[in-house]
């Protein structure tokens, strides 16, 4: 009950820094109450690490106090600077237009989404409150450093060992704290990272692409076998999919609206993947081309440099206290990187095994063949936003190629196993695309003729391919 | 013609929310199908039905026989023969808070009684049966052995 307790006032913590840093100006209500849950805990476990490394001792009592004290001062910041304005209405976006009025009042089809994302939701959950962790890599990895870290409150165990120290620690540090205020299942961090990510899923693509493609692809989003199954199961790989996605998301925003704020939004959430799972350096980067690409042609030339600051401000105190306190490296220094960059038959090995990932329906489901069948029917156009989208999202299976190819472990023994996981990440990227692709507005615009600025922002309009 | 690709795209996204609707409930109705019909299961019968018993019996064993701050000698290495049994994080998982130190690769009773000469801190060895018995020595008069099993059990060492 506590460990309840002290997660609805994480998710309280991560919407009131929301209210604060961004307002409602740049996230909607729902917005920032959807994405509260994953920035709450991915900065409160930043927090607990601080303290932890400077010797501070992690209490039942001290993490509610601190939980009540920074989400207080928090709310009292945004009542001040922003007014209290900022906790209550839905924002609308002054560089953006308006939401359209199905998303404010749901159609039968969004009723209908939002019912089924629950019931997944909830099944997600009992399935991950029944069964205790058991899957190898949680037990060894990630629950074992949170019962470590809840019982000893100290992070000097991990320099006995250096598996220990190779990974970030945010989902370790999240059982911790699940643990320390006396809860028996971590388990229950991993639903509600579904939930959230569907909800920031939902809600971005009714802005972009109107309420009946939001209900549609969140649904294909929730029912990806993969991502399901990852909702009960405690690895890093579902919390680092929410982070790149939703953080790949604020920067199409970006990119389409040119709010700079949604670029920082996406600079944090990237740190923040940094955070959970090692090795998102070369994922970032699918991320990071096109947006200095897309700076570039706007003669915007601080924006990619304000999110790679964004993302490096989180993951660098993390990568000096492994070097320099731990003196342990990351795990992919760890396994080892490949000294000869060229090997063959070992590239095609790794695509051989990537292009059965895409085709496995049972698996990764449909996003792969829509996405496919979305970027053949959608030429690629400077004006067109979504074309950025689409060179993220094949960036990013470079980049994943490139993490599989690159490392001294056999493709057989990798691929299968945490390359298979680590895909999932794309998912809601690969998704997000086929939504907001000029085919599916101007389908969302023939199935639904009121649906206002789902049709307006079509690339061939004028303003379309902002 | 953009209404064609519109109505193809709708079409394969009906298809594959099918597709996806189908895997995702198949996986859905098994493991609440399961949930339903276990309700009262312990969590040592779940963890038994996914890990397989015989490490659990084990290191609960070990657990009982050896006080919380012994520091735990197993076998060398986490590849066969002791898959299992020489893995390090899993041992670690199932002993906490007792630590735990992996055996010399020689497996030879001199090497290892020289390696716990020298190792001070190690209070007990596992005893495995998991393809070679490890470690395949005599004990020395002040070691004690309990035995979950033939081969299978911890002892502690005379110092």
């Amino acid at each position: 009950m506590l460990a309840l307790v002290g997660l609805c006032l994480v998710a309280v913590f991560g919407f009131l820094l929301l209210s604060c840093a961004w307002g409602r100006s740049a996230l909607s209500r729902g917005e920032r109450l959807a994405l509260g849950y994953g920035v709450g805990l991915g900065v409160f476990t930043y927090l607990m690490f601080g303290a932890l490394a400077v010797g501070v001792r992690l209490s039942r009592l001290s993490i509610l106090i601190a939980l009540v004290t920074l989400s207080a001062a928090l709310g009292l910041a945004t009542w001040r600077w922003r007014g209290p304005s900022a906790f209550g209405a839905v924002g609308a976006p002054a560089a953006e237009p308006p939401a359209t009025s199905h998303v404010r009042h749901p159609g039968s089809a969004s009723l209908a989404a939002v019912i089924a994302l629950v019931a997944l939701s909830l099944s997600a959950l009992a399935v991950a409150l029944y069964w205790p962790i058991w899957t190898w890599d949680a037990l060894t990895m990630f629950d074992y450093r949170g019962r470590a870290i809840a019982v000893q409150q100290s992070l000097a165990f991990l320099r006995h060992e250096a598996y220990w120290g190779s990974f970030p620690l945010l989902t370790s540090l999240g059982h911790a704290l699940v643990r320390v205020l006396d809860g028996t299942t971590p388990n229950v961090l991993y639903p509600l990272y579904y939930a959230s990510l569907l909800a920031v899923f939902y809600l971005n693509v009714a802005k972009l692409s109107g309420g009946l493609a939001a209900a549609g692809f969140t649904v294909i989003v929730a029912t990806t076998p993969l991502l399901w199954q990852h909702a009960a199961e405690p690895l890093t790989n579902l919390p680092f999919t929410f982070y790149y996605g939703v953080g790949t998301m604020y920067v199409y925003r970006w990119v389409v609206a040119r709010e700079r704020s949604h670029l920082l939004l996406g600079g944090l959430l990237m740190g923040l993947s940094a955070w959970t799972r090692y090795g998102s350096e070369p994922l970032v980067l699918a991320v990071a081309i096109p947006v200095t690409v897309c700076a570039l042609r706007r003669r915007e030339p601080s924006a990619p440099v304000l999110f790679l600051l964004m993302f490096a401000l989180v993951e660098a105190p993390w990568l000096l206290y492994q070097r320099y306190v731990l003196e342990v490296g990351p795990a992919y220094a760890l396994y080892g990187v490949r000294a000869a960059l060229w090997d063959g038959p070992r590239l095609l090995r790794t695509l051989t095994y990537l292009s059965w990932f895409l085709g496995s329906v049972h698996t990764h489901g449909a996003v792969w063949l829509m996405f496919f069948v979305s970027l053949c029917l959608n030429a690629p156009r400077w004006r067109d936003p979504s074309t950025w989208l689409a060179g993220m999202t094949l960036l990013g299976l470079m980049a994943w190629t490139a993490s599989i190819y690159l490392t001294v472990l056999s493709v057989e023994y990798l691929a299968p196993t945490s390359g298979e996981r680590l895909l999932l990440f794309l998912v809601p990227v690969a998704a997000l695309y086929c939504a907001v692709s000029p085919t599916a507005r101007r389908g969302a615009v023939a199935l639904r003729p009121s649906s206002g600025w789902a049709g307006a922002v079509d690339a061939t309009s004028p303003g379309g391919g902002r | 013609m953009r209404l064609t690709a519109s109505r193809s795209i709708a079409t394969l996204g009906a298809g594959g929310l099918l597709v996806n609707v189908f895997f995702t409930s198949t996986s859905m109705y098994k493991e609440l199908s399961f949930i339903g019909t276990h309700p009262q299961l312990s969590r040592d019968e779940k963890m038994r039905l996914k890990v397989g018993g015989w490490v659990l019996d084990l290191t609960a064993f070990v657990n009982d026989q050896s006080p919380p701050e012994s520091v735990i000698m197993i076998p060398p290495q986490r590849t066969a023969p002791w898959d299992v049994t020489g893995h390090f994080e899993m041992i670690s998982y199932y002993v906490y808070p007792r630590r735990v130190v992996h055996g010399p690769a020689n497996h030879s009773e001199t090497a290892i009684r020289e390696y716990l000469r020298s190792h001070p801190e190690i209070t007990h060895m596992i005893i495995t049966s998991e393809g070679t018995l490890w470690p395949d020595i005599p004990p020395l008069p002040g070691d004690e052995v309990h035995l979950l099993k033939p081969g299978w059990g911890i002892a502690k060492v005379g110092r």
